[in-house]
This record gives structure tokens, sequence and C-alpha cells, in this order.
């Protein structure tokens, strides 16, 4: 479990998966003005966030106030911004 | 002094302490990279709120916007943090000349990342758009230029480690300074994943 672990953290293939979230997230969208597709959209920009401050950053598994307040930067911005342009 | 900022050492069953993990970096660069996350989350609400005042102009003003650009730019940004991210690491095993390497090949596509945004910025300003077109180009110009002069702060500094690295300064026991410089990359590249579908794709 902790090799399964360890291997999801490294830096390669979390660039793959940032690579396909950004074309998937590009692709998807393609002049579409969809209020769903907006929501999923950031979605993953909150999921690529996530992985970037996990893995790049190093924060996987610690403790600290830091660690909250970058994990939920990308989904409180995603939420807040979603807000503001549906209204 | 170092102010990193260790981290409170779990336990496990038999109460036998696991190795002390603590927040890579500096505690300095740290508030420094929440100050940042926090001006540009004010700019992205602000981007938004003109955004859905009028929506129109915006939608008009994004499809003078070269997208393509804007998605090479992230996957550039995304694979230089990948390379920083590398490097790091290579120097906690304590291979700075191949750490230097990652740093270096970090640069060189954060350096993608500057021309496309310098021709980007070109185009426009040869259609006729500035920072005083309308309020689009108004927020695209400041939310991006602004970003723009992060990654070239962010590209000097690793410019600097790379030297420091290439000189054996930094090594798995002296590698806060290395480690700031990183997060503070890697914090460019997440506000550019947020920048990038708010401004280009988001319609």
């Amino acid at each position: 479990m902790k090799t399964i672990s360890k291997m999801l953290h490294t830096p390669a293939l979390i660039w793959l998966l940032l690579m396909i979230m950004t074309l998937l997230s590009f692709y998807l969208t393609d002049s579409s003005t969809l209020a769903w597709v907006t929501g999923v959209i950031l979605l993953l920009t909150a999921l690529k966030g996530h992985l970037i401050v996990e893995s790049f950053m190093e924060l996987h598994g610690i403790n600290h106030l830091i660690r909250t307040a970058m994990l939920l930067y990308c989904p409180v911005l995603g939420v807040i911004i979603y807000f503001v342009l549906s209204h | 002094m170092d102010m990193s900022v260790d981290q409170t050492v779990e336990s496990t069953t038999d109460n036998s302490p696991l190795p002390t993990r603590r927040v890579p970096g500096d505690m300095a660069m740290w508030c420094f990279i929440l100050a940042e996350l926090t001006a540009f989350a004010l700019m992205f609400i602000l981007f938004s709120w003109l955004r859905s005042t009028d929506r129109e102009l915006f939608l008009a003003g994004q499809q003078l916007l070269h997208p393509e650009a804007g998605l090479i730019n992230t996957l550039a940004l995304l694979s230089a943090s990948g390379f920083v991210a590398q490097g790091v690491i290579a120097n906690r095993a304590s291979k700075q000349l191949q750490a230097s390497r990652w740093m270096l090949a970090g640069l060189a596509v954060a350096m993608i990342y500057v021309v496309v945004k310098c021709w980007e910025y070109y185009q426009l300003g040869s259609a006729g758009y500035g920072l005083n077109g309308n309020r689009f180009f108004t927020a695209y110009f400041l939310l991006t230029g602004f970003h723009f002069l992060h990654v070239l702060l962010g590209m000097s500094i690793i410019g600097y480690v790379t030297r420091r690295l290439r000189q054996q300064v930094y090594g798995p026991d002296n590698r806060v300074g290395l480690e700031s410089v990183a997060c503070y990359w890697h914090m460019v590249d997440l506000l550019w994943i947020v920048l990038f579908p708010l401004v280009y794709v988001i319609r």
C-alpha cells in the first residue's frame, strides 16, 4: 500500500495526470457555454490544484495549517468563481 | 537561521516515533506564497465579477485571444514544475549535478511560456488592443501581466539556485532554500491553472 502511495506521488505520473486533465478541460469546453461544462472545468482545476499541492509541493501526509490552506485554495476559489459567473 | 516548520512527530501503535516530516521550504516563503495567493484570488474574483456584469464584452474579448497559446503555456508551466520537483528529489538523493540539470530543463521549458506570452502580447498590441482598450483587455493585461512578472521572478531564482547547485551549495542537509524556490515555482503554476480556464477556456 505504501509502495502504491509512493508511486502515485512520483512527479512523472503526476505530470502525466496534469497533462491529461489540462487537455481534457481544454477540449471539453470547445465553445460550449453550458453551466455544467464550467462546473466540470472548475472541478478539474480543483483536482489539478490538489495534485500540485500534494505531490509537487510535497505537502502530502503533513499535518499542518499551510497544507490545509493550500488544499482549500483551488476548490474554494472554484466555488466562488462558479457562483459569481452564474449570477 | 533555519525557519523551516517542524511537524509534530506522529506515533505508531508501539509508540515508536516515525521519522519527523516537515513542511518543505522556509516559513517566510510560505507567508509570501499565501499572501500572493490571496492577492491573486481577489483578482480572479474581480475578473469573474466584471465578466458577469458585461458577459458579451468579455466573450467578444475572449474570441480575440489565442486559446492554443494558453494551452501551450499551461503544458509548459506544468512540465517546468515537474522538472523542478524532480530536481528537488535529486538534490535530496545527493545528486546535485543531476538536480541542476532538472532545474535547467525546467528553465528551458519555462522559456517557452515567456516566448508564447510575448508573442500573444505582440499580436494583441499589433491589432490595437492594449491596457486601455476596454474593460476586458484592462483585466486581461493586468491579470496575465502580473502573473508574467511572477514567472520572470521564478525563472530568475531558479537560475540562481541552479548555479548554487552546481557549486554544491545545496544537499540533503541543506535544502531549505531550494525547496522554498521550488514551492514558489509551484505556486506560479497553481495560479496559472486557475487563470487559464478563467481567461481562455470558460465561455
